[in-house]
């Protein structure tokens, strides 16, 4: 027996041209991923457990965006668990992603064959640095994949424009995304990697202060 | 969640061996869709390289799928297969451009 769900931007309607679908499968017991695509999310029922139990963004995702859709019946899994445990894990997580972040960075500087697989890092590192801090700094969750927009005291340092660059480079890593490249705007985000860095930094300064950690 | 720096860094290591010799446009990633986009641009020349990134994008899935917590040495046996698989790409790529470099007519021939 298995339970689907989508989520993400399907659900939140944050939609757009290169919007996937997130699709998560609830199944029974572990080790069914290769029965499904592989851009599906597939978790056994213990998993999700777990990750409930110990309040991860991702349960707290699930548990305030996913609808389910298969079956049409019940809640499900994820309704019958209701509110995760509190998200107590920021600061850990943001001082991790700033690690990725300084390494694409580096790279970046160094002249890295491969530019917009790095910039796409920094899109990921940046989105989900937002969302993990939202909690602490905006006082609600955000899984908007433009969040460091809705930090208004610690400003994101780069356009709406450069930061869809970001996101069209990492659709083009994991999605194979066509896009024509753009040498003002790349080089524009050459010279702003540090100051995106910078503000990841400032947004982990923001939560440990939060938390006293 | 340190796996997740160990994919990062294995992708980066593909990528600079396709980018640094094989030209433009960029490989910009290790998901079959972006092999397929990369190698769309010239099926001819780069069909064999996508093959052999291609096995390394599934060898990668796998080593993901390995990374929830299950068997260690299930995890450790596709970190090996991912290193040698890499490796492989690596030697195929240099003699690709070992043998383009001799077929190139120098100048003043």
């Amino acid at each position: 027996m298995i339970e689907l769900y989508v989520f993400g931007s399907l659900t939140s309607g944050d939609v757009d041209l290169g919007s996937d679908a997130d699709i998560l499968v609830v199944t029974d017991s572990s080790d069914e991923q290769h029965n499904f695509p592989t851009t599906w999310s597939v978790y056994p029922q213990a998993r999700i457990r777990d990750l409930h139990a110990r309040g991860t963004l991702f349960a707290w995702h699930l548990f305030l965006d996913a609808v389910k859709v298969y079956p049409r019946t019940g809640i499900g899994l994820i309704g019958t668990l209701g509110e995760p445990a509190p998200y107590t894990q920021a600061a850990d997580e943001i001082a991790y992603l700033v690690t990725v972040g300084e390494r694409a960075v580096a790279e970046i500087a160094g002249g890295s064959p491969s530019l917009v697989y790095e910039t796409g890092l920094i899109y990921l590192v940046a989105r989900d640095i937002a969302m993990a801090g939202a909690p602490q700094l905006i006082g609600h969750f955000t899984f908007s994949r433009n969040a460091p927009f809705d930090y208004e005291e610690i400003l994101f340092p780069l356009t709406r424009e450069e930061y869809n660059y970001l996101m069209t480079c990492r659709r083009a890593a994991t999605r194979g995304f066509a896009f024509v490249r753009d040498s003002s705007t790349e080089m524009s985000l050459v010279a702003k990697a540090h100051d995106v860095l910078r503000w990841c930094v400032c947004i982990y300064g923001g939560v440990t202060q939060c938390t006293g950690s | 969640m340190h796996r997740f720096v160990e994919k990062v860094e294995l992708e980066r290591q593909a990528l600079r061996v396709v980018n640094s010799s094989l030209g433009s446009p960029q490989l910009h990633g290790l998901s079959e869709i972006a092999i397929f986009a990369w190698e769309a641009a010239d099926r001819s020349a780069r069909g064999a390289v996508a093959k052999k990134l291609l096995r390394l994008s599934a060898l990668m899935l796998s080593l993901c799928e390995r990374s929830g917590g299950r068997l260690e040495a299930e995890y450790a046996v596709a970190q090996d297969e991912v290193t040698a698989a890499l490796a492989e790409l690596s030697s195929f790529v240099a003699q690709l451009t070992e043998a383009a470099a001799q077929n190139t007519p120098r100048p003043g021939r």
